[in-house]
């Protein structure tokens, strides 16, 4: 025997290390997986899983009760939500991938992480820009964009420590002592680069100050950009690293074979080249040319097959075992995990469909579908992972079966009666949307939709807290589990190491040959998912007519940038749409449909992607002052019935308006054709438009003073959609 | 499997292509009045449908064929393979059949006056006729196959092989799985951390599926880009056309077709109560439940802003008085409700609200022929029967 300095040693607490044994016969390397790193991701799993379902918990019951924002800006809605959305994403189902990729990888590649130093970096890293994004995100501090909220130091880190993560898996994979690559790690490679792409991607912005900047990309580019992103966030995101997961934890669990290795091969290839490209299938209808919206929906149709391809090999992989799932409840979970995906997967198809999106767009169906997907597929496939690696790394038995049945039990039902009564809000309120009288008039106004959508708001609720009470029954049962056993945080194993001459024995298929050569994988597979987002950015940047500009659109003045921004700081997106499709009703409702050049200025968009509140695209002009000034302040005076929140501390904020000159440079720099010099005088500008809406106000005995927030926010919502009216005004004069 | 991959990239890849060239030219087909007719689109894509799935049929009994020919010419049996060659001729012949009956179809004239579900008769008719056909070919190849079966099945050397097939569950069959007992055939040498791997084929349904949607993209993406497929905006104008025509059918049967030159004070309780309740829901935000006012100006003084006649005051709700802050009413009432409300608003004229706005406008004295109007007016009855719903 003798000492090594390898890297890879188990932590300081154990006295064992690398060793090498020399035969004669072959040498059979000696090492430690560490498992510490996997129990500490798991720990966080949990831990962040329950923070983001309350989250998500408080947010749906300030539905039924707005009065539960406690009329304070960090609890209210358009905070919270963000909250929820990315401690479920990235918080829960991060730490999970992290936890199933640190105790798989290690053993496909039969070597321990190529750093315990970096996989202490990645893991702290993690966990801090959790903590920093809640922090900022209630804090106000948003770029506006949806499942991309954090703001641009947070993306720097977040860049930094996915980096460190794919650094740390790269290396481990390099010194593998398993010749080729199992269908897991593909899936893991895809995963690390496509997910850097995609954020820094959508994350490129100018700041203005430390904490703030405006989106590079303005109006309908940033939208595609956006929902290429957004829409691989739920691909690379909550779907690949899972289907790795589901690879190695499956058959591990069921003990059996994998059903198709071929049907791995064509999925996945098929899986990433085709679902970078649906993006634009949340676009529908909006003001995205034709062609793209078109690409959107072919490539959902084609994703089909090769999502389900995923389900066909996980279910087909249990053949022989079924008997075992009657009674495991770790493939219970892993089952109704990979129903969930396959449902889910046919229903995003189905919404691609223009006649479906119709129907499902904006409205509380969405909100279903990714249910399904999250508290299914994303969080049974880790609560089934959960309950077969604890006992493991603490060399125990679970605690109580029984209890983790009723968790599998309590946890279907959670999903079930938050599902149904979502699908039902959602179909319900778009039909009434889209109701007519005979009269020719629409039949329902906005606010009646809402309050029928109440009782399932709260049926909703329901479903969640059920869910909720399945994960803290976990917590517990697992809390249990750790106490009974002890950590096994250096778990030995062996294996030979590879042989530099590797001759291929026999006839081997054809894709072994790029699973012996990581780098080229990774190579490969970045082509691959590169193709559909180019075909799709070149043209809507680079070609004039997809976005035809409109003369009467012009730069928002410095207040009312200023209250645009506070209107990103609110999260009103979340509620509110700024995009009227061209359907009869949202034009009779609304006003004209929007139109591609009127966002040319919007940085970023704001679109929205789901209506709790009517879209404000041409609210400009519809009310007076104060009656947004009453709205703001209490809605149910001016809106009896609503669920919109108080927003009463824009009353009191003074408006910061020192910052405008940096905001004009910067929306300079971004191209906003202000005048030379124009930051110098801004200000000047914005209180002279601010002392017209106080005077405006004061006409209605509204006494306030012109230096609030709330003046901005008054002076942007007037102006939204007013350019295209002034057009249609000095065109019908002509 | 690999030639699979790559016939799967050649057929998406060219689609790439010509996008990018579409992206250049503005969307300038927006005119064209080819309006959408889901009946056709359904027929035609139940014929592509079918054809495909002929495809899939006459490929399995191609192999059957060639199975059956290579064994009976082991076995030197001649008649047999007559037969056979006759069964290959009998093929060919729906085939071709086929080819001609695509041919007629498209060469059909588009122009014959009566339409059945938009579509021309002749089009419609060649349509039902070819899927009906293709509905018969089906059929008769799926009779030829289970002859074919029955065959190969009754030659002994075949007969236990077969009856390993017939072992498997339908299930298996299906999924074209092999079965529990023989995995052992399509285990691979794989072992990753005690992970094996079969190596199953392809669930066949899963792989013509995924070519069917290939197919509906490449169609679906012909069709609303270079095909005249309706774009969202030809959509839009043709919902809106027949939202208009059904809602000028409607209104030449009621009298609701009040405008504010004919508008008058609407005396019928249920259309004031309902229009109350109207006011003081939403009206109220602005003009307070009693109408006092607050936001917007008092309704029960002798002041109007914009005219206390009751066809002003209709014409103020219907076109409000945007850059003073009254919106437009007009698509959230109908005329007939607007009246009611424009009704509802002068009968509280004089009323005490408990806290009344400043006077604003000019002073306004009631006329005396809007009485006499509405004494006359001959269509109460009917609005009476017309309005009943919205809350």
């Amino acid at each position: 025997m003798q000492n090594s300095s390898q890297p890879e040693k188990p932590s300081q607490d154990t006295s064992a290390q690398e060793v090498k044994l020399h035969s004669s016969v072959g040498e059979m390397d000696k090492f430690f997986y560490d498992n510490k790193i996997v129990k500490w991701f798991a720990y966080a799993t949990i831990f962040w899983g329950i923070v983001g379902m309350l989250a998500g918990l408080y947010a749906a019951l300030q539905l039924v009760w707005p009065a539960l924002s406690l009329n304070t800006a960090a609890t209210t809605f358009g905070r919270v939500r963000p909250v929820h959305t990315n401690a479920v994403i990235f918080a829960f189902v991060g730490n999970g991938i992290f936890m199933g990729v640190y105790y798989s990888l290690q053993r496909l590649c039969k070597a321990r992480m190529f750093s315990d130093k970096l996989s202490k970096i990645h893991f702290w890293g993690w966990q801090s820009i959790i903590v920093l994004a809640a922090v900022t995100l209630l804090a106000g501090y948003t770029s506006g964009k949806e499942y991309a909220e954090l703001e641009w130091p947070i993306d720097i880190l977040i860049a930094v420590v996915w980096v460190t993560f794919g650094w740390n898996m790269f290396g481990t994979i390099l010194k593998r002592r398993e010749r080729h690559l199992y269908v897991a790690i593909w899936f893991y490679i895809a995963t690390f680069v496509t997910v850097a792409m995609l954020h820094i991607v959508n994350s490129i912005e100018l700041p203005y100050s430390t904490l703030k900047s405006y989106s590079w990309y303005a109006g309908v580019q940033d939208a595609l950009v956006q929902w290429w992103y957004g829409h691989n966030a739920v691909a690379f995101f909550l779907t690949t690293p899972y289907l790795g997961l589901m690879y190695y934890f499956l058959p591990k669990a069921a003990n059996r074979p994998v059903y198709s290795y071929r049907l791995s091969i064509v999925h996945f290839w098929a899986l990433i080249f085709l679902y970078i490209w649906a993006g634009p299938h949340h676009l529908l209808y909006t003001a995205l040319p034709n062609w793209a919206q078109s690409l959107g929906t072919v490539f959902s149709v084609m994703l089909i097959a090769p999502s389900w391809g995923g389900m066909i090999n996980g279910l087909l992989t249990l053949r022989g075992a079924w008997d075992k799932v009657r009674e495991d409840v770790v493939l219970k979970f892993m089952v109704v995990a990979i129903t969930a995906y396959g449902m889910a997967t046919f229903e995003g198809p189905m919404l691609s469909l223009k006649s479906v999106n119709a129907i499902s767009h904006f409205t509380d169906w969405t909100i279903a579908h990714v249910h399904v997907g999250a508290l299914g597929w994303n969080g049974f496939l880790t609560f089934g992972i959960l309950y077969w690696l604890i006992p493991r790394i603490f060399k125990t038995q679970l605690y109580s079966n029984k209890l983790a049945n009723w968790h599998f039990l309590i946890g279907t039902l959670g999903i079930v009666f938050y599902a149904i009564p979502m699908y039902w809000a959602g179909f319900m309120q778009s039909l009434a949307w889209k109701e007519f009288t005979p009269e020719g008039q629409l039949k329902y106004q906005f606010l009646e939709t809402v309050q029928q959508m109440k009782p399932f708001y709260a049926m909703r609720s329901v479903g969640g807290t059920l869910y909720l009470i399945g994960a803290l029954m976990m917590t517990y049962n697992l809390f249990k589990t750790v106490r009974s056993g002890k950590a096994v945080n250096d778990e030995p194993a062996e294996a030979m190491p590879l042989n530099k001459n590797y001759q291929i024995q026999g006839k081997e298929h054809w894709h072994r040959w790029i699973e012996r050569r990581p780098v080229q994988f990774m190579f490969w597979s970045l082509v691959v998912v590169i193709i559909g987002g180019v075909v799709e950015f070149v043209p809507t940047f680079l070609v004039k007519s997809n976005i035809p500009t409109i003369a009467s659109v012009k730069p928002y003045t410095p207040l009312e940038l200023q209250g645009r921004d506070i209107y990103v700081r609110e999260g009103c997106y979340n509620c509110h749409s700024q995009m009227i499709r061209p359907f009869r009703s949202e034009v009779a409702r609304y006003g004209e449909y929007s139109k591609a050049g009127e966002f040319v200025y919007d940085h970023p968009f704001q679109w929205g992607s789901k209506r709790t509140g009517p879209d404000l695209a041409r609210v400009g002009g519809k009310y007076p002052d104060s009656w947004h000034f009453n709205h703001m302040y209490e809605p149910n005076s001016m809106s009896p019935g609503t669920v919109m929140p108080r927003y009463t501390w824009l009353f009191d904020n003074k408006l910061d308006t020192a910052i405008t000159p940096a905001k004009i440079r910067a929306m300079q720099t971004l191209g906003v054709p202000y005048p030379a010099g124009y930051d110098k005088v801004a200000n000047r500008d914005l209180m002279k438009q601010a002392e017209q809406i106080q005077g405006n106000l004061a006409k209605d005995k509204i006494n306030i003073k012109s230096d609030r927030e709330i003046i901005a926010v008054i002076a942007y919502l007037q102006r939204l959609g007013k350019d295209i009216k002034m057009e249609q005004k000095t065109a019908s004069a002509n | 499997m690999r030639t699979f991959f790559i016939r799967l990239l050649s057929i998406i890849m060219p689609l790439a292509v010509p996008l990018a060239a579409l992206a250049e030219e503005p969307v300038t087909q927006a005119d064209k009045s080819t309006s959408y007719n889901p009946v056709l689109i359904s027929l035609v894509s139940l014929m592509i449908v079918l054809l495909f799935v002929i495809g899939g049929i006459s490929y399995v009994l191609r192999q059957l064929v060639f199975t059956y020919r290579d064994k009976a010419r082991e076995e030197r049996k001649n008649n047999q393979l007559v037969k056979t060659i006759l069964l290959l001729i009998a093929l060919s012949i729906p085939s071709y059949v086929m080819a001609q009956t695509a041919a007629d179809t498209t060469a059909a004239a588009p122009h014959v006056s009566p339409y059945i579900n938009g579509i021309p008769r002749t089009d419609f008719y060649a349509l039902m006729s070819f899927i009906g056909f293709e509905i018969f070919i089906v059929f008769a190849l799926l009779l030829i196959i289970r002859t074919m079966v029955n065959l190969i099945r009754n030659k002994p050397e075949l007969h236990t092989e077969g009856k390993a097939i017939l072992r498997r569950s339908f299930f298996d069959r299906f999924n074209k799985s092999v079965s529990l007992e023989n995995e052992a055939a399509v285990l691979t040498d794989h072992d990753y951390d005690g992970i094996r791997e079969l190596d199953n084929d392809l669930p066949p349904w899963w792989k013509y599926g995924f070519y069917l949607t290939i197919i509906v993209a490449i169609v679906y993406t012909w069709y609303f880009n270079f095909g005249g497929g309706p774009t969202q905006f030809d959509e839009y104008r043709v919902e809106v056309q027949k939202g208009e025509e059904a809602k000028a059918a409607y209104l030449a049967k009621t009298a609701n077709n009040v405008d504010e030159n004919s508008v008058t004070m609407v005396t019928d309780a249920a259309d004031i109560s309902s229009a109350q309740a109207t006011f003081q829901t939403i009206c109220s935000a602005c003009h307070a439940k009693d109408g006092g006012g607050g936001v917007g100006p008092n309704l029960t003084d002798d002041y109007w802003i914009h005219g206390g006649n009751i066809k002003d005051v209709f014409k103020s709700i219907k076109y409000g008085w945007p850059e003073k802050g009254m919106k437009s009413w007009k698509d959230d009432f109908s005329p007939k409700q607007i009246a009611a409300l424009a009704s509802y608003v002068k009968s509280l004229h004089g009323s005490k609200p408990a806290a009344p706005k400043d006077k604003q406008g000019e002073l306004y004295v009631e006329g005396g022929n809007q009485t006499a109007d509405t004494a006359t007016h001959p269509t109460s009855a009917i609005e009476k029967k017309a309005l009943t719903k919205k809350g």
